[in-house]
């Protein structure tokens, strides 16, 4: 009972923070000369014609507050704005582009969690074993790499090579399930590949110290002395322990994922919501950018609370507050 | 060299020949007790000085004895200005320096400084001595550069350490080494009262006799008074003028040395006293120790009365119910007062008294 | 009684005491900055990542010079030596292009070195930038409490969770991509994690001994900020400050790459290996150079910071430190165990001088 009213604190206090960045970002966006706010609404190569239209269509010369009153209104119904540069509504656009984000999130998370953590428990396990300070050493080149070049180097090496000995399975670019699950993979594997390990890294180092840091512990020796197996030991007592920081730190890393999304998509060109986003910079796509800038908080509020779920679920002490 | 024979005149607001330097008008300091979570409730009173008065005669040293909890470093911090008294007055010098302002307080820091117990976190460990012991010069502008560096080695000099250290680091000095750099650092400005909250509690014995005899030294060369915390007895005995004896927040006895040493009238002064150790065995064994039952009592909760009640040998009905005044006792000069409503009697065995009531 | 009778004893240590400090003239306590910098000479791997970094610093600034020896302006395209029949970069070595040509023929070496100006301005700036904002506001934070602390932290705690690309996306369709959307954009995140971390270390130190004793002299919160807590801080802010430099710098190129920063025809290792992603597999080393040269510099600056990191505090577990090559661990396996000179107080026991010479 407590874990629900938890959850309804937390999303109550999610939509206010939701409601706050929408709000921030239209003033952001609109408190402008209205020309200047019409021109980037109406897109690049809009004529003066268009440019008119759009100011009487969105009401710019209203004043600011009924404008924001709109706003609010729109969003209440789904709608997110107009794209003049794409002829489409923004909700629109961006339904058709998330597939190949969710594809992206979602493999590259678990490869990225399933690797991570598991080289940091054996790294930890068998500290420095030959296994340990190889994976140290790539932790090192991992952190230091930014994710489009480790996405580069990937085509380069690897992609470029295959192509050219007529192996098509791995590919740029996106393609839907639907088109088959294997040709699926072999469009998303690189992609997973490079979103995952600049993050795999960080993991890697964070489990390790963590569950070494357990392992440390009075209660561990306990637990082993009772005559329970290494096994049981590490993962029953020392990795539930170890694994809650690695929750927390979850949560702050949700914003770096986006960013990670953004560049993946624009390197291997997956046409998702993050490359049409930054596309959207070169054509001055103003709705589009404000459509992304609201769903990505959505989407960080929502990550948020889901860690804290998971938080809660691990460390018993924190549902009582 | 002529700054070292320079005694203290009186402060401006003191009438002449008055030769109370401090005085403790009924301070009470409770530590409102919160529950944690968005809305803070305060649900109890930490009490950790609860109506006290004393006071410091000029020149002279006041001894403050207790155990921890008895809320003597907490009296100390509100005579220093360093935490904010609940109710009840300061009064240093004939000036009110009770809650004042930060700026307010300024020039009487002058004149108020302190000793502090732990020679290892009392000096900041990444700065050098010569920094530290200047820091009082620095902060009231009275000396810089060339002058200030003079000065301070003047100072080393006078507690005992080698000027030339000037630039080392805490951590290059041993422990009773250290605790002359506090005392250099508090000497700085000259000030007129000395709060030594336990300084040598944390030495070897053999370095607090130099410390102490130093204190004395001072205390004679600069005419400084002090107010010495202390829970070793023998020590306050050694340094001390008057005494006063705290328990959970309240004094319970206080007087002149001698009298309050020799003629205990407070059963927990009597048991403090006999719990003392003695180096002579014969002594040693001669002395019968009053060992008091039960664990001192939490500040928040204290007894009802007299506070000591639940644990002493001698305690009747009313010494739960009314709080005994302190007032001098028959036989004892008007200085010695005591809070007991059945004071220790001359040649009364309170071990035999503590083994018939059990 | 007893602390009489040691007194004899404790003239004589005392005696031996002065006797030591007099024979050891005029000695400068080593700061903990010249023992940091002896280990650190010892770390063969930080020394390397140090090297590294001083000639990438080097090449970067005498860029000018390399123009005027291969005759190849950074931003001067040369279609008919740079490019070959199809249109495509030339390799290596060709037409006197050091590393060939980028995709409209200009000299990528020439280019490299100007995006190395970026990216080391970007880093130092928005790290320097970082460090003074969140020391001040993790100090403010952690000093004075209360309402400040909990309004701070929780803006420091959104900052460090904000997805830095929304708001890279829009700042730059409100202000256009530029250099100055890159710095307004990192500096307001380089600033949070040092914030975080100094305040946790400030609400520790503010409890020691020496903080009150800084009050009790009537030091001022600014005073005892800047003197006191601060130097205390120095170590642990230099080791983020080294290891926020990489991130700058990746964080910038990422921004470039995307098209959000520093944009054509000015040279950034982003931009430039945005624009190399079309020749993949006409010219490899259109986007092996840059990667290689970003890659080292920042593994450089990391190599560094955990060295530096290791150096300042020794008691950290050298056998293995994650992320350090074999070739660091030798080295330090090798290396004799300096003298604990007392760095850290609040871990030295009492100090004892080291015989002359050590």
């Amino acid at each position: 009972m407590a874990i629900l009213g938890f959850l309804v604190r937390r999303i109550l206090t999610g939509i206010v923070v939701v409601w706050l960045v929408a709000t921030g970002a239209f003033f952001l966006f609109f408190a402008r000369p209205v020309a200047t706010v019409a021109h980037q609404l109406a897109g690049r190569a809009a004529t003066p014609q268009v440019i008119n239209e759009v100011i009487s269509n969105l009401g710019l010369n209203q004043p600011i507050m009924v404008q924001y009153w709109h706003f609010l209104d729109g969003l209440l119904h789904g709608n997110l704005g107009y794209s003049y540069y794409n002829q489409e509504a923004v909700t629109t656009m961006l339904k058709q582009d998330l597939p190949p984000t969710i594809s992206l999130v979602v493999g590259g998370v678990i490869l990225w969690l399933v690797v991570g953590l598991t080289v940091g428990i054996i790294s930890a396990t068998r500290a420095r074993s030959l296994f340990d300070r190889t994976s140290s050493v790539a932790v090192l080149i991992g952190l230091s790499m930014p994710v489009f070049v480790i996405g580069e180097l990937l085509i380069l090496i690897v992609f470029v090579p295959l192509q050219q000995h007529g192996i098509t399975w791995i590919n740029t670019g996106y393609a839907g399930i639907s088109q088959g699950v294997l040709t699926w993979m072999g469009h998303m594997i690189l992609p997973w590949i490079t979103l995952a390990t600049v993050q795999a890294a960080v993991y890697t180092r964070l489990m390790r110290g963590q569950l070494l840091d357990t392992m440390g512990e009075d209660y561990i020796r306990t637990a082993r002395s009772k005559g329970l197996s290494e096994r049981r030991v590490t993962f029953k007592h020392g990795v539930r322990s170890a694994l809650t920081p690695v929750v927390s730190q979850l949560g702050v890393d949700v914003g770096q994922l986006l960013g990670g999304v953004v560049v993946v998509e624009a390197v291997f060109g997956l046409g998702g919501l993050g490359q049409v986003s930054v596309e959207a910079i070169d054509t001055d796509n103003l709705p589009v950018i404000i459509g992304f800038v609201i769903i990505a908080a959505a989407f960080v509020v929502a990550a948020n609370i889901v860690v804290d779920l998971l938080y809660a679920l691990l460390d018993p002490r924190v549902r009582i507050a | 060299m002529s700054d070292l024979l320079e005694s203290t005149e009186p402060g401006p607001g003191t009438p002449a020949g008055d030769d109370v330097l401090v005085r403790i008008e009924n301070v009470v300091k409770y530590f409102p007790v919160r529950t944690g979570g968005l809305v803070r409730r305060t649900v109890g009173h930490v009490q950790a000085v609860d109506d006290v008065s004393l006071s410091i005669p000029r020149g002279k040293t006041l001894g403050l004895v207790g155990e921890t909890g008895s809320g003597k470093s907490t009296l100390a911090r509100c005579v220093a200005g360093l935490i904010p008294v609940t109710s009840g007055k300061v009064i240093f010098d004939g000036r009110d320096v009770t809650n004042l302002s930060r700026s307010a307080m300024r020039p009487v820091r002058r004149e108020i400084q302190m000793i502090f117990q732990d020679p290892y976190s009392s000096l900041n460990p990444r700065r050098r001595v010569g920094a530290i012991i200047g820091d009082p010069f620095t902060i009231h502008r009275t000396a810089t550069g060339g002058e200030r560096k003079r000065q301070v080695q003047e100072l080393m000099e006078r507690v005992g350490l080698n000027p030339e250290h000037y630039n080392r680091f805490p951590a290059e000095f041993s422990g009773g080494q250290r605790q002359r750099i506090g005392v250099a650092r508090a000497l700085a400005l000259r000030p007129k009262l000395i709060i030594c909250d336990e300084p040598v509690s944390a030495l070897d014995v053999s370095i607090q006799a130099q410390v102490l005899n130093l204190l004395a030294d001072l205390q004679r060369d600069y005419g400084l008074t002090y107010l010495f915390i202390a829970h070793d007895l023998e020590v306050v005995r050694h340094v001390s003028n008057t005494v006063a004896v705290m328990y959970l927040g309240r004094i319970v006895e206080s007087g002149p040395i001698t009298p309050v040493y020799d003629t205990p009238r407070h059963p927990y002064t009597a048991a403090l006293l006999s719990a003392a150790p003695a180096a002579d065995p014969d002594t040693a064994a001669a002395r019968q120790r009053i060992i008091l039952t039960g664990d001192v009592p939490s500040p928040i909760d204290p007894p009802s009365g007299c506070r000591f009640h639940p644990r002493c040998p001698k305690a009747e009905q009313i010494c739960g119910t009314q709080e005994p005044q302190l007032e001098a006792k028959a036989g004892d000069a008007a200085t010695h007062v005591t809070a007991c409503h059945f004071p220790v009697q001359a040649g009364e065995n309170l071990a035999a008294a503590q083994a018939g009531a059990n | 009684m007893s602390i009489t009778g040691i007194e004899a004893a404790s003239q004589e240590a005392a005696a031996g005491e002065s006797a030591l400090d007099t024979g050891a003239a005029k000695i400068q306590g080593r700061s903990q900055w010249q023992l940091t910098w002896r280990r650190l000479r010892q770390d063969k791997v930080a020394m390397a990542a140090l090297v590294v970094i001083l000639v990438i610093v080097l090449l970067a600034i005498f860029a000018p010079v390399f123009v005027s020896f291969t005759h190849h302006p950074p931003n001067i395209a040369y279609p008919n030596t740079g490019e070959d029949a199809a249109g495509n970069p030339v390799a290596p070595g060709t037409n006197g292009f050091w590393l060939g040509t980028d995709g409209t023929g200009r000299d990528l070496f020439i280019r490299i070195l100007y995006g190395a100006r970026i990216s080391l301005f970007v880093g130092f700036f928005t790290t320097f930038v970082g460090v003074v904002a969140g020391l001040a506001v993790g100090l403010m934070a952690g000093y004075f409490g209360g309402f400040v602390d909990t309004v701070l932290a929780r803006f420091t705690d959104a900052v460090l969770a904000f997805p830095y690309i929304v708001l890279a996306l829009a700042l730059a369709v409100v202000l256009g991509p530029s250099l100055t959307v890159i710095i307004g954009v990192i500096s307001f995140f380089s600033w949070a994690a040092i914030a975080r971390i100094v305040r946790g270390q400030t609400l520790s130190i503010k409890e020691k001994e020496y903080i009150e004793a800084a009050r009790s002299l009537g030091a001022g919160p600014f005073r005892i900020m800047i003197f006191d807590i601060l130097p205390n801080l120095l170590a642990p802010v230099l080791v983020l400050a080294t290891l926020y430099i990489p991130t700058a710098i990746v964080f910038e190129a990422t921004l470039s790459y995307l098209g959000l920063g520093i944009q054509p025809p000015t040279a950034s290792w982003g931009n430039i290996l945005a624009d190399a992603q079309n020749f993949y597999s006409t010219s490899w080393w259109y986007v092996v150079f840059p990667a290689l040269v970003l890659l080292i510099t920042t593994l450089a600056f990391n190599l560094l910071g955990d060295g530096v990191r290791d150096a300042m505090d020794p008691r950290t577990e050298r056998v293995f430190a994650a992320g350090r090559g074999r070739r660091g661990r030798k080295g330090r396996e090798k290396r004799q165990v300096l003298a604990e000179d007392g760095s850290d107080a609040a871990h030295a026991a009492p100090y004892v001088p080291p015989a002359e010479g050590s």
